[in-house]
């Protein structure tokens, strides 16, 4: 298990007249709603490790965007706790969120955010120009991270000379200048075409192998959710309804709603091989795989060897996976 | 409603006898002398307060103004140095320059280097030729005081009005303080700043530019308001996500986001600090309004002309200059080299200054245009003039005659022949027809303000002189406008013209007038409809434009000629637009009254022209309150003529506007039609974080839908735990709590689950709403309904009266086979669209039929809507009534079924009669007639 770098426990943000009784009472939504109230988040407990993507999923109106902004203090919650390094930050002063903003948390928006009368350079470098860092130091720390995000050359350009696409880089960029440990993206690829987002998610993924921050990712799309998360938080109703790594929500969904989503999901995207192995390695094993790779990326090397193959964990091998298991997971079977 | 036009008709009739045929005595033809309140001296009074012995501490008010002054008068020193005087040693004659100010070269070049950086090449040479006509025709001096001003005017109007945006922004509070001193500063006209701006500061060109500064303001706040607003909440979450300090997150993120936005308040600011820098020449601002005044008083019919031209050049140069600035605004390109390569113009235009200053030092023509070069078109306007006058005196003084006495007088007469109160009943009456008893009484007690000012007939005569203004201006206006709306070419022409001539001061209006007719009413009017033409044809223009291109097309494909297009459909339609340029007309006709006391009116203008040279506080402020007070009755008055026009035009209220105006919202509401309602219109809206259903709908007696009763069984089924909780209710408008989830389907309610649900859902309503229900409740018996759709049907000459008879005599056989029934709280409307699954459980929703009727009266809906099975209801009755149903059971509920069924079908041809919703009834009968076909078979087998 991981190192715990962010928790939030009972977070509630209610909007309406009376929030905090609701609060007190650890009211349901029903009472919430008899009461003319909105709760936007009821009562989340998370805990976010050291290097993970966590995924909140959920769709418009679940709360997710009201949650990430709980979780960066953007929106006051109406109760709980808000645990950054085992810091409370609902106790942290404005002065005190402004030092933790500006060094130690980043955050991607939907629509980007760039501010249109600065360059690229300039929007990259701003976080730090705010800091106070002189000129030269700022932009070479821009530069490195706009090269960062493949986008050296444009650095002079305004954000209406960039498609969407090489803006939301721009947007990566200028969140990751700072080098944060902790890093927001609120539906970072939502308002990009499709095309452009498996690509954007093909290099978010790239960004963070290199990096490795901890990172919270919200999305209403369930296939990016389980493409890029190591664990999954579903919402729904401003609450969370279950938190699990893929494989486990799709296998194993917590409820009907959950299952609705998990319905279509081909599961050779998100079984891992750890799970359809069966103990002992035969002879004759055709190579080693590891246990966490999914079965979708490695099905076709394991079913064309037409032999089974060994599969390691923490280095040991632990058991191994027939392709005729692979074919039954690709068949929606098995798993 | 016809008695109302007789009534105003007799109103009219009354006023025109009271007027002219009846002699009053004075008590009624003006407010008598014990009525006064004596407004003035107190205003006056507190002024001598405040500039006497008001202190706070130590510091005395007239500190504080003096420090303002000295504040202000720093940086004016300095933009005269650099544009008008130079640096100079001693006094007097005997003055000697050291440094003499920008050359006419250098300030040429500039112009030309700002329109070529704000837009191109063509702004720059414009402003070039302009700035060189001042020079040629002797104005470049005058032209360069009047510029200093605004230099300053313009900075400190602009911060001034920042400062309060971003207060009224950041403060809630502020916001609701300014906003209505915002609404009066903008209606009362510019002399009525002076007054005490003369009192406080003094004399002399810091007053006059402190004046300009407060009257150009007012359009900045609110633009900076509307812009600060306007920034996409995402960025002010990047902004603190950035960590930036409130301070970094105002200068470095909102300011320049909103840049765009805020130009076009600059704009405005430069414009009416034009204005007003030419009016407050009165108050010593020097430059071209000194000029024209003088030439006014003096009446130099020459030099008027040439110094208002020269106004007009420098209007036309801020103008485009300043509205390029606001268009580029935002557009920053990117630029890369040394400091000379980026600011190519910069360095031209210092390299223009150095070198004309020393070049100017041995040749004086490049410092200054020298005198021997101007032209001078004095002469030449002034024999212009002359020869008009000569030459046409007879037909202009025959036409000015005329009008004196058949159009103005007569309209004299009347206003000043009305008794009083008369008059404000008048007020009160169309105040409340056109908005309802609030609007009646605010024009009732602006009305009786002016009456208790003691200047009522002062107030008349500006009434009647804009009355007669606007009048023509519309009779103008109008057809101009329709012109410019019918061809494109003419559309360019007058576009351009009024676009100039909103540009140019108002001031400049009174000279050609003055010399042509003379001081007097007849002059005042003239200037009046020049100034207050613009907004009649641009409305009316666009009124006739923005008219749907489908209407017009309608038009022609039922061949219409285009004479009959533009009077039936674009002229209706376009009226709500062209009322509110009447409005603007009327606004803009005001302001220009009081400045054309300069030519000899004796209305409310004269009061505050007098109260200005004799520095009477309180006369003057008294005065200019009761121009506000007359511009904010038409306003409004017009206001709500335009918005009754509107409704009028779109059938009536829509229910979208209705949705708007409940009284139960937080602030503007987002609303978004909802699918499913029949008899009513239902809104999914979201007031903040709120979301709620609105349903909007009247009473349908001949669906026996009552509101009443659809509001008493909502509350009831919320009570017990049915339907969500209504939130609010106004009348023909039920506001209920949103509930996220879908409504079935027909199909749903053929799995048993979920029609088990449904099921106990009913039965809970039956039997728990009846405990929470109040006051008189509707009885829902479906035999009744059809009988009394039968009549309806009948009296309306249904296309189906045919079935009738038929119809009727099934439905008597249903009725006997029912026999005594139990009764309980049916919903009566059982569709599949009327049940909502939220993820964890049915609600039951709309309780428009609502009633106490039999349950097999919902059982029987429930199947017959929802298409269930023999098998399904078998079921149903079974867990209904707790036993397996026997023969007679089965025979009453198959009879009620099928009365249910033949209800839907009535419902349905009714409405076909009635319905003004857009929904296909004819088809939906026929589906029904069907549906109740297969219930009667049913029955019989």
């Amino acid at each position: 298990m991981r190192p715990v770098k962010l928790a939030c426990r009972h977070v509630w943000k209610i909007y309406g007249p009376h929030p905090d009784r609701l609060v007190a009472d650890a009211a349901g939504l029903e009472a919430i709603r008899a009461s003319g109230h909105v709760g936007a988040v009821r009562d989340v407990s998370l805990e976010v490790g050291q290097g993970e993507i966590f995924v909140i999923m959920g769709l418009s109106g679940s709360g997710k965007s009201t949650l990430v902004r709980c979780l960066s203090r953007l929106v006051e919650p109406t109760g709980g706790e808000i645990l950054y390094d085992g810091e409370d930050l609902l106790k942290a002063s404005p002065s005190r969120m402004i030092e933790i903003r500006r060094h130690r948390m980043g955050m991607v928006f939907q629509h980007f955010a760039l501010l249109p009368h600065l360059s690229v350079l300039e929007n990259v470098a701003f976080p730090l120009e705010v800091q106070g860092w002189k000129r030269g130091p700022r932009e070479a720390q821009a530069r490195e991270v706009i090269s960062l995000v493949g986008l050296q050359g444009r650095e002079r350009h305004y954000p209406r000379q960039l498609s969407g696409g090489q803006q939301q880089r721009v947007g990566i960029a200028r969140s990751l200048a700072i080098k944060p440990d902790l890093w927001f993206l609120d539906e970072p690829f939502s308002a990009l075409d499709p095309l452009i987002r498996r690509e954007m998610q093909d290099e978010f993924l790239r960004i963070q192998r290199q990096l490795k921050k901890t990172i919270v990712f919200i999305t209403h799309d369930f296939d990016e959710a389980i493409r890029l998360a190591d664990r999954i938080a579903i919402m729904k109703d401003g609450a969370v309804v279950q938190v699990a790594t893929p494989e486990e929500v799709v296998l194993a969904p917590a409820d009907d709603y959950v299952a609705a989503f998990t319905a279509h999901v081909a599961r050779a995207k998100v079984v891992t091989l750890g799970r359809i192995a069966v103990p002992g390695v035969p002879e004759g094993v055709a190579g080693d795989l590891p246990a966490e790779a999914r079965v979708e990326a490695v099905a076709e090397q394991i079913v064309t060897s037409g032999r089974p193959f060994a599969v390691i964990r923490d280095g040991a091998k632990v058991g191994h996976v027939t392709p005729q298991a692979v074919i039954a997971v690709l068949l929606g079977k098995g798993g | 409603m016809r008695h109302w036009h007789l009534i105003w008709a007799a109103l009219a009739v009354i006023a025109m006898l009271l007027a002219f045929a009846v002699k009053l005595p004075p008590g009624w033809l003006w407010p008598p002398e014990a009525m006064h309140l004596p407004m003035a001296g107190w205003v006056s009074a507190g002024m001598k307060w405040l500039t006497d012995s008001a202190a706070i501490g130590p510091v005395s008010f007239k500190d504080l103004t003096r420090g303002f002054a000295a504040l202000v008068e720093a940086p004016y020193d300095m933009a005269r140095v650099l544009l008008v005087d130079g640096i100079t040693e001693g006094r007097g004659r005997r003055a000697t320059t050291i440094i003499p100010p920008l050359s006419w070269l250098a300030v040429t070049m500039a112009a030309v280097a700002l329109g070529h950086y704000a837009r191109d090449r063509w702004l720059g040479l414009l402003a070039g030729a302009l700035m060189v006509y001042l020079a040629v025709f002797g104005q470049w001096d005058s032209a360069m005081v009047t510029l200093a001003s605004i230099l300053i005017a313009v900075p400190l109007g602009v911060a001034g009005g920042l400062a309060l945006g971003i207060a009224a922004w950041r403060w809630r509070g502020v916001e609701r303080a300014i906003s209505p001193v915002l609404d009066l500063m903008q209606t009362v006209p510019t002399f009525a700043y002076l007054v005490p701006v003369l009192v406080l500061f003094g004399f002399g060109p810091v007053a006059a530019l402190l004046a300009t500064m407060i009257y150009a303001m007012p359009p900045m706040v609110r633009v900076t308001l509307v812009a600060l607003r306007a920034v996409p909440p995402e960025i002010m979450d990047f902004a603190n996500m950035a960590g930036c300090t409130p301070g970094q997150r105002m200068r470095k993120v909102m300011l320049p986001v909103a840049l765009p936005d805020l130009m076009v308040g600059v704009n405005q600011v430069i414009m009416l600090s034009l204005n007003m820098v030419i009016i407050a020449s009165m108050i010593g601002a020097g430059g071209l309004g000194k000029d024209v005044l003088e030439s006014l008083r003096r009446l130099d019919i020459g030099g008027g002309i040439e110094a208002g031209l020269a106004i007009t050049a420098l209007a036309v140069v801020l103008d485009r200059l300043g509205q390029a600035m606001a268009a580029r605004a935002g557009h920053r390109a990117a630029a890369t080299g040394s400091f000379r390569q980026r600011h190519p113009r910069t360095v031209l235009v210092a390299a223009v200054v150095v070198v004309t200053g020393l070049l100017g030092l041995l040749v004086p023509a490049v410092q200054d245009w020298p005198k021997g070069w101007e032209i001078t078109t004095k002469t030449f306007w002034s024999g212009l003039i002359e020869w008009i006058n000569v030459n046409y005196f007879d037909q202009l003084e025959a036409f000015r005659v005329w009008m004196l006495q058949y159009l103005l007088s007569p309209v004299k007469r009347f206003f000043h022949g009305l008794p009083w109160p008369f008059m404000l009943g008048i007020l009160a009456l169309a105040g409340w027809r056109l908005g309802g008893w609030r609007l009646g009484a605010l024009a009732l007690a602006l009305g009786a303000f002016i009456a208790a000012t003691g200047l009522w007939e002062q107030a008349m005569t500006t009434v009647y002189l804009c009355g007669v203004s606007v009048l023509i201006a519309m009779a103008i206006g109008v057809p101009l406008g329709i012109w410019a709306a019918s061809s494109g070419a003419a559309g360019r022409v007058i576009g351009g013209v009024i676009d100039t001539l909103q540009t140019l001061p108002s001031f400049v209006y009174l000279i050609p007038v003055v010399m042509l007719f003379r001081v007097g009413d007849f002059s005042a009017l003239v200037a009046v409809v020049l100034y207050a033409l613009v907004p009649a044809v641009r409305y009316t223009a666009h009124g006739l434009r923005s008219v749907p291109a489908e209407l017009i097309e309608a038009g022609v494909v039922s061949g219409a000629t285009r004479s009959q297009i533009l009077r039936k459909i674009r002229l209706p339609m376009a009226v709500p637009m062209i009322l509110l340029g009447l409005n603007q007309t009327i606004l803009l006709a005001l302001s220009m009254l009081v400045i054309t006391a300069l030519v000899g009116t004796r209305d409310l203008g004269q009061e505050v022209y007098i109260a200005l040279t004799k520095a009477d506080v309180g006369r003057g402020i008294v005065a200019g309150l009761g121009v506000a007070a007359i511009a904010i009755i038409a306003d409004r008055l017009i206001g709500a003529a335009a918005a009754g026009a509107r409704a009028r035009l779109e059938g009536s209220v829509t229910p979208e506007d209705k949705v708007r105006g409940l009284a139960c919202w937080s602030g503007p509401v987002k609303i978004e039609p909802l699918g499913g309602g029949i008899t009513n219109r239902n809104f999914d809206v979201r007031d903040g974080a709120r979301r709620v259903v609105v349903r909007i709908g009247d009473d349908i007696p001949v669906h026996q839908i009552m509101r009443f009763n659809e509001l008493a069984a909502s509350k009831a089924a919320f009570a017990a735990g049915v339907s969500p909780a209504v939130l609010h209710h106004e009348s023909g408008a039920l506001v209920i709590d949103f509930v996220e989830g879908r409504t079935l389907a027909a199909e749903d309610l053929q799995e048993r689950g979920i029609l088990e649900q449904a099921l106990a859902l009913v039965g809970r309503a039956h039997r728990e709403i009846p405990r929470f229900l109040r006051g008189p409740a509707l009885v829902f018996w479906v035999f009744h309904v059809v009988r009394d759709y039968a009549g309806t049907l009948r009296d309306g000459g249904s296309p189906h009266l045919g079935l009738l008879p038929g119809l009727l005599e099934d439905a008597a056989r249903l009725e006997a086979m029912v026999g005594p029934i139990d009764l309980v709280f049916g919903h009566n409307d059982l569709l599949p669209a009327n049940f909502l699954y939220d993820g964890a459980r049915l609600w039951l929703i709309d309780w428009d039929y609502a009633g106490f009727n039999s349950p097999l009266f919902d059982l029987g809906g429930l199947a017959a809507n929802n298409g269930l099975t023999n098998e399904d209801e078998g079921w149903m009755l079974a867990s209904y009534f707790g036993r397996a149903p026997d023969a007679a059971l089965w025979r009453a509920y198959r009879a009620m079924k099928a009365g249910a069924a033949l209800r839907e079908t009535m419902w349905s041809m009714v409405s076909e009669l009635h319905s003004t919703l857009d929904f296909d009834f004819a088809a939906y009968t026929a589906a029904n007639l069907e549906t109740y076909r297969a219930a009667l078979a049913a029955f019989e087998a």
